[in-house]
């Protein structure tokens, strides 16, 4: 009997051990992190860019988010209980271990020139020039704008954040960047004698890493875990399960991007509430059904269509593109190879 | 016993995966980073005594606040719970000129494009709408606000005068049902008529020794009725 439980357990752990392994550490192709890399550069690139023309006005001496602010935010809120704050304020306070190279830049020129090398090192990133060390450096500078004005920010940041942070642990650069460029460049200027043989494997294959296994698997259970929070709060709320959800985003006049509004009626409002339960359904599917490798495709092709509908009616373009730049660590390599052109590489 | 499962070393002997020390100490810094982003999730949400608890391991709360994941994943991305913060928000301020002119700016300013700036203005007026009900806190956000126009004005050169200068409004726009619509009320129909205008905070701007105050304006009912009047009736 002892043996037999014995065996069992070791039979547990020898299997979690290899599926472990084999889920964290089996190397894979980069393609796709990679892809991530230029979409999440582009997207960051845009997001700051937009602070463009408001940079002194947010940013500024008499700015509209002052550090003073801060101070007085955390002060009265740190002597409530931050739970007690109503959630949306919450995610909105600046936060206590913070950091922002915006920071010590109040003066409007010096404000300026850090903004442009902000952008500078993004473009860098997207353009994927020394990835291993741009991709820190832009992530520093998402955070610094986050952390330098938290009430701007919503929920693409929180996304982007997380996707540029995992982007840093994996070879981002691999594909699709300056940095393979230089590197075929300085390949073909090698001597005759050290170029790659025909025993060696080609280019893509040279190229498996488990780092970006890792990478990729990271941003993939963090997607997943927000899919399931997002399910988990829509079956907790009244809106949802009534199919009314969809219709009160629409009429959100001043934020919405498409008005939907002339659509009233007995058949609109079971357009709404099919709508609503389909928006319920697929954040509530995707957690289980897109680690099914027959079920992915529809899964991420779905994703495209719910995120398309919701970014029209809620105006939070970004943010939708974020959820759709993170599912791209399910899009298999040779997927994401044969979409992109022969030019790209 | 047989397994069908492949032993972790054959796994581990595969063309490239790391050796076993590698393996074992990102093995551990992805448990420690899932157990942070685990206290996130579960200790901004409604969390028990056990989450809030988790918040106080050390280097946890540093860690998720720095890199943004200390987030109500589930309040954040839930987009809309029917209740009165889910609305737009909406900021006034006006501003007299010595000269008598006034001066009003909104936020967010409405066609404010890209759709992205819009929105930078539209969440400070949301945390702004969504603080009116802080006593402690409600004023902070309106404050910043007054005190930016103002020197915005002054750099300009437009002059302000002293004591009383302007007033200020914090307010959102209630969501129009799908009857409403269809109601035959022209203002009923209109989103941005008084009728859904609800107003969260209100206070008078004044200038005091080159300081910018906020004096909150209260409503009839929420003024304390005068002693005489208590037995009026």
């Amino acid at each position: 009997m002892m043996g037999a439980v014995r065996d069992y357990f070791e039979a547990l752990f020898g299997g979690f051990g290899a599926g472990w392994t084999r889920f964290w550490f089996r190397p894979c192709d980069p393609a796709p992190l990679s892809l991530i890399r230029i979409a999440a550069g582009l997207t960051a690139f845009y997001l700051v860019l937009t602070y463009t023309p408001d940079l002194e006005t947010f940013f500024g001496r008499d700015g509209l988010e002052p550090l003073e602010m801060f101070d007085s935010l955390e002060q009265e809120s740190r002597g409530l209980d931050r739970q007690a704050i109503v959630h949306q304020i919450r995610e909105s306070m600046p936060r206590q271990y913070r950091f922002s190279y915006l920071d010590d830049l109040d003066s409007p020129g010096a404000l300026q020139a850090g903004h442009l090398a902000g952008l500078a090192v993004l473009a860098l990133f997207t353009a994927g020039l020394f990835t291993r060390v741009t991709s820190v450096l832009a992530l520093l500078v998402l955070l610094s704008y986050i952390h330098r004005g938290p009430l701007l920010t919503a929920q693409v940041e929180p996304i982007l954040a997380f996707v540029m942070f995992y982007l840093c642990l994996g070879p981002s650069g691999a594909e699709w960047s300056l940095d393979r460029w230089r590197a075929n460049r300085q390949a073909k200027n090698r001597p005759v004698s050290l170029q790659a043989s025909d025993s060696d494997p080609p280019g893509a294959a040279a190229r498996m890493s488990w780092g970006a296994t890792v990478a990729i698997r990271l941003i993939q259970v963090h997607l997943t875990l927000v899919y399931a929070m997002m399910a988990v709060g829509k079956l907790s709320s009244d809106v949802w399960w009534r199919g009314e959800a969809l219709w009160w985003l629409v009429a959100k006049a001043e934020s919405r991007l498409v008005d939907f509004t002339w659509l009233h009626g007995d058949f609109a409002r079971l357009a709404f509430d099919a709508m609503t339960n389909g928006v319920m359904l697929y954040q509530l599917a995707f957690p289980v059904l897109v680690w099914n490798r027959l079920a992915r495709p529809l899964v991420l092709g779905l994703g495209v269509v719910v995120w398309g509908l919701l970014s029209l009616v809620t105006g939070m373009v970004p943010f939708a593109l974020a959820m759709l730049i993170a599912s791209l660590a399910f899009v298999p390599a040779e997927t994401v190879r044969s979409a992109l052109p022969r030019c790209c590489e | 016993m047989t397994s069908s499962h492949p032993s972790p070393q054959s796994v581990a002997e595969s063309k490239g995966v790391p050796g076993e020390i590698v393996r074992t100490a990102i093995s551990f810094l992805l448990f420690l980073h899932f157990f942070a982003l685990a206290v996130a999730i579960f200790s901004n949400w409604s969390p028990s005594t056990l989450a809030s608890r988790l918040r106080k391991v050390p280097g946890v709360r540093g860690y998720l606040q720095f890199f943004d994941m200390d987030q109500a994943y589930i309040g954040l991305y839930n987009l809309h719970d029917g209740m009165s913060e889910d609305t737009d928000s909406t900021v006034e301020l006006d501003l007299k000129l010595a000269s008598g002119e006034m001066r009003t700016f909104t936020l967010p300013e409405p066609g404010l494009r890209p759709h992205q700036r819009f929105r930078h203005f539209s969440r400070l007026a949301e945390v702004a709408a969504d603080l009116a009900s802080n006593q402690d806190l409600q004023s902070v956000v309106p404050q910043a606000i007054a005190k930016h126009y103002i020197a915005r004005l002054e750099a300009a050169g437009q002059e302000l005068g002293g004591g009383t200068v302007g007033e200020i409004r914090v307010g959102n726009w209630l969501l129009q049902s799908m009857e409403a619509m269809q109601s035959s009320r022209a203002d009923e129909r209109d989103p941005h008529s008084a009728v859904y205008y609800r107003k969260l905070y209100e206070a008078r701007v004044l200038r005091v020794g080159g300081k910018v105050q906020l004096l909150k304006v209260e409503e009839a009912r929420d003024v304390a009725p005068a002693a005489s009047s208590a037995g009026a009736k």
